[in-house]
């Protein structure tokens, strides 16, 4: 009997055991065929080695310990923004409609909530619900914190956004239904110190470098989870057609400034509209599969995954994932079913967005105040 | 989601132990840069990923117990943050290269045309791994890198016994690659 590769290579690098190695070498001497098989491993490894080698750093190019550990010591004093706080930061132009895209780019492509309708190449998908799925932060990967630098890197590399042209201020409903091409509600008192905008046309284009997710799921030693195949080198692209915001109070969107805002005088309101964004991507999409891998990484066993799964149509639902805890409820909302997610009590004062989509119109709005204020608000607008 | 029914204990939180700390960085700081510089060609872009390869450790410091496997975890986040550094590096040169502006790191050399030979070298050699499954090429640089097959195991979650078939595997594949990669293009004066 020969000898494996898997025992050649092994002998060859000097990786086996020593009883193993003894009897290899005995057997090599009676078989020219194996000595063969063993002369073409030493060649092969050779020449790939002294490919590497030319990627090898000469001394001048490795920084020195101490330099380098100086270097760390200042980066670890500095603390560095979140990726969240980035996305949202100022800098980012315009940051409503861009922050809105990669939100539902990042529930879409791990929980797509979406339609698919029978276009020849492309499938359509349209969101026309809004499902809750609720999840044990405890239960997520433990360096998730890090990791997500990762995917700031990932999505940077491989999302491309384009605006049709700029925002533009407005000042009543009728001027913003006629520039957004929609009919556009809103308070019936607006407010003094508000700001109207109509937000450009978005293409964002996401292209799927598959080797890149499936690392990041190793690192968070998750590697149990599997991403479809399928997706890989696929580009997804959003369209989001123009959305209205309407912002009034203090609103900073700059999470770490918002939290410096004593409780009392965080009284933003903040109520945007938009059709639903579509997504172009290809028909094969496996979308309930892609779904069980992001139920399984928030925490998810894979049975649970796949029966959660089955009951929800993937096809219309946009499902927004909260932590366990948090309250949530379905709430009647301009005459269709919403969803109510309660913030955090303090001092007799809460904040909540409410959700909902009528028409084929996407609404979020987000205001302080107790359920039945926000709801009283949310029914008054037109 | 179905209620769990058993309580996740909170961990105890272990605080970063200086000296732990800094001895883990003293001792695997070259050999994670050189990996990362082998990855990326570039010794800026390389000490950034390996700073950030320790800002997270330091972000883990339950990483530093005895009980784990600090080197496979290094090696590990390094092998991928490189990785996928390459990979987007040959995305950037696909149209860099269509473009003809391929732009040479030319160092100051007493012989410009080796130098510049080199370059193209290395940067063939890179493409090569770029277009490789990411365990493949991972492999075949950590075990350049010097890791023992119980290391490569551990570093990249694979079974021990299966090592040796999977670096023969690694290095055929390579060198297909190798072999196929049209030579990158390399800017000639004289035409």
């Amino acid at each position: 009997m020969h000898l494996t590769e898997n025992q050649l290579q092994t002998y060859f690098d000097g990786e086996m055991p020593a009883p193993e190695r003894e009897r290899t070498a005995h057997h090599l001497q009676t078989c020219p065929d194996c000595q063969t098989a063993l002369q073409q491993i030493e060649s092969r490894v050779g020449r790939v080695e002294s490919l590497l080698t030319h990627l090898d750093p000469t001394l001048v190019e490795i920084p020195l310990t101490p330099r380098a550990y100086a270097t760390l010591q200042q980066k670890l004093t500095q603390k560095e923004p979140a990726m969240f706080q980035k996305l949202f930061s100022p800098k980012m132009r315009p940051v409503l409609t861009t922050g809105l895209i990669i939100a539902l780019l990042a529930i879409a492509l791990t929980v797509p909530s979406i339609r698919a309708t029978a276009v020849e190449f492309l499938g359509l998908f349209r969101v026309q619900q809004i499902e809750v799925v609720e999840f044990n932060p405890a239960n997520l990967p433990q360096n998730l914190d890090s990791s997500l630098n990762n995917l700031d890197q990932l999505i940077a590399n491989n999302l491309k956004i384009e605006e049709s042209g700029d925002p533009v201020e407005v000042t009543d409903a009728a001027e913003a239904s006629s520039l957004a091409g929609f009919n556009v509600i809103l308070p019936q008192d607006i407010k003094s110190n508000s700001h109207l905008t109509v937000q450009p046309e978005t293409t964002a284009s996401f292209f799927v470098d598959l080797s890149l997710w499936q690392g990041l799921l190793d690192e968070m030693n998750r590697s149990d989870i599997q991403i479809p195949t399928e997706l890989d080198g696929q580009t997804i692209t959003f369209y989001a057609d123009k959305s209205v915001t309407y912002i009034a109070g203090a609103c900073v969107l700059d999470q770490e400034e918002f939290e410096r805002v004593p409780f009392e005088q965080r009284n933003c309101t903040l109520l945007v509209q938009t059709p639903s964004p579509t997504i172009d991507a290809p028909p094969t999409l496996p979308i309930n599969e892609i779904a069980q891998a992001a139920l399984q990484f928030l925490g998810m066993s894979a049975e649970e995954a796949a029966s959660f799964s089955e009951k929800i149509d993937w096809t219309t639902t946009l499902l927004v994932p909260i932590p366990t805890g948090a309250q949530y409820r379905e709430v009647t909302v301009q005459g269709v079913t919403g969803t109510i997610f309660i913030g955090d009590y303090e001092h007799g004062r809460s904040q909540a967005t409410l959700m909902w989509v009528k028409n084929g119109i996407v609404y979020s709005l987000t205001a302080p105040g107790s359920v039945s204020e926000i709801l009283e608000l949310a029914n008054s607008l037109k | 989601m179905p209620a769990k029914s058993s309580r996740v204990e909170p961990q105890p939180k272990r605080a970063v132990q200086p000296a732990d700390f800094e001895s883990a960085f003293h001792s695997y700081w070259p050999r994670i840069h050189a990996l990362l510089f082998r990855l990326t060609g570039d010794p800026d872009q390389a000490e950034d990923l390996a700073l950030e390869v320790f800002l997270r450790l330091h972000r883990q410091p339950r990483l530093l117990d005895p009980d784990q496997n600090l080197s496979a975890w290094l090696h590990r986040v390094a092998a991928n943050l490189g990785y996928n550094a390459l990979r987007a590096a040959r995305r950037r040169q696909k149209y860099e290269t269509a473009a003809g502006q391929l732009d040479l790191q030319t160092n100051p050399s007493p012989d410009p045309a080796r130098e510049a030979e080199r370059t193209a070298e290395r940067i063939r050699v890179r493409r090569a791994l770029a277009t490789m499954k990411p365990r493949d090429a991972q492999l075949l640089l950590l075990r350049h890198s010097g890791l023992t097959y119980a290391a490569l195991a551990a570093a990249l979650q694979l079974n021990p016994a299966s090592v040796g078939k999977l670096l023969s595997r690694a290095e055929k594949e390579f060198e297909k690659r190798y072999t196929n990669m049209t030579l990158p293009v390399v800017p000639n004066r004289d035409t």
